[in-house]
């Protein structure tokens, strides 16, 4: 009979073609997800640098001039296995409160890690809120 | 009978060709599947590996940050070794005795944590290696800062690097 006389080759290659791209489609997902892993790495060592940063400003004087507000920090190098990947700096903002008087009642504090991996950009920003 | 065992046009079979052309396709992507299953099973391993020691440096450092907020003062030696120190948490300045224990332990290489080096309460923290677990403290001027530097070093021998800072707050 007509319908019983199985693949042709084309069909077969047509099938094996198919298969084969799906196949690499998932394989280019797994090496997405090292890539990812890598990535997230360095941005933990950036998570920890920011908090590390953020909770040495705590021990500056409130009066310190790196304090006050609109105060941006020269550049310092971020480095992750005695590697220099990047930067970190912070800055400090006017933060307006409702509750409190006045309209810049709070510092924001901002440090943020920027890093360079694999010809990507990329950074992490940690803040925190700080009374003048 | 004759009519019977005449064999019929559609019921032929295979040609060796065919079965030959159907067999080598069917090895290379049976290979070609295996090959991959056995790269990306492999792939995954090393990156499951990786994410757990990740997360393990995460948490130790996580950890000793927390403790050391809640300390009143640390001191930190250099015991077993200057790449693996111990830190000791003291309540207050003047307490003579440390209430709480992060070290690294030469027996397993692991970082460990407790109210006693080696008593009961204290073990490890996490399953990874650590290849240097070391502080530093300043006191320059007011509160006890403590630096924690930690490299672990994953199953399949990759290293991870984590840092923390804290201060002492009591």
């Amino acid at each position: 009979m007509l319908n019983e006389r199985g693949f042709s080759l084309m069909e077969a290659l047509t099938g094996a073609t198919i298969s084969v791209i799906a196949v690499l489609g998932l394989a280019y997902s797994f090496g997405v997800g090292r890539g990812l892993v890598n990535r997230y790495e360095v941005a933990r060592a950036a998570l920890g640098e920011a908090q590390s940063q953020l909770e040495s400003l705590r021990l500056l004087r409130p009066g310190d001039p790196t304090l006050a507000f609109g105060y941006v920090s020269p550049p310092t190098p971020f480095r992750y296995e005695g590697a220099t990947l990047g930067n970190s700096n912070w800055r400090v903002l006017a933060y307006d409160e409702p509750s409190l008087p006045g309209t810049r009642n709070l510092k924001r504090v901002v440090v943020t890690v920027r890093w360079q991996q694999d010809a990507r950009t990329d950074s992490v920003s940690l803040e925190r809120l700080w009374r003048p | 009978m004759a009519t019977l065992t005449r064999p019929l046009r559609t019921e032929r079979g295979l040609s060796l060709t065919e079965v030959t052309v159907v067999m080598i396709l069917g090895t290379m992507i049976m290979a070609g599947l295996v090959g991959f299953y056995l790269a990306s099973q492999g792939l995954w391993l090393d990156a499951s590996t990786q994410v757990i020691t990740q997360r393990e440096a995460s948490l130790v450092a996580s950890a000793v940050r927390d403790s050391v907020r809640n300390a009143g003062w640390a001191r930190a030696t250099s015991v077993p070794d200057s790449l693996h120190e111990q830190l000791a948490l003291y309540k207050s300045r003047t307490d003579p005795v440390p209430y709480y224990y992060f070290w690294w332990s030469g027996g397993d290489s692991l970082v460990h944590a407790g109210p006693s080096v080696g008593g009961a309460g204290s073990g490890p923290m996490v399953l990874s290696r650590a290849d240097r677990f070391q502080f530093s403290t300043s006191a320059a001027s007011g509160p006890v800062a403590v630096r924690m530097d930690l490299r672990l070093r994953t199953a399949n021998g990759a290293t991870v690097e984590v840092g923390t800072f804290a201060t002492c707050r009591n």
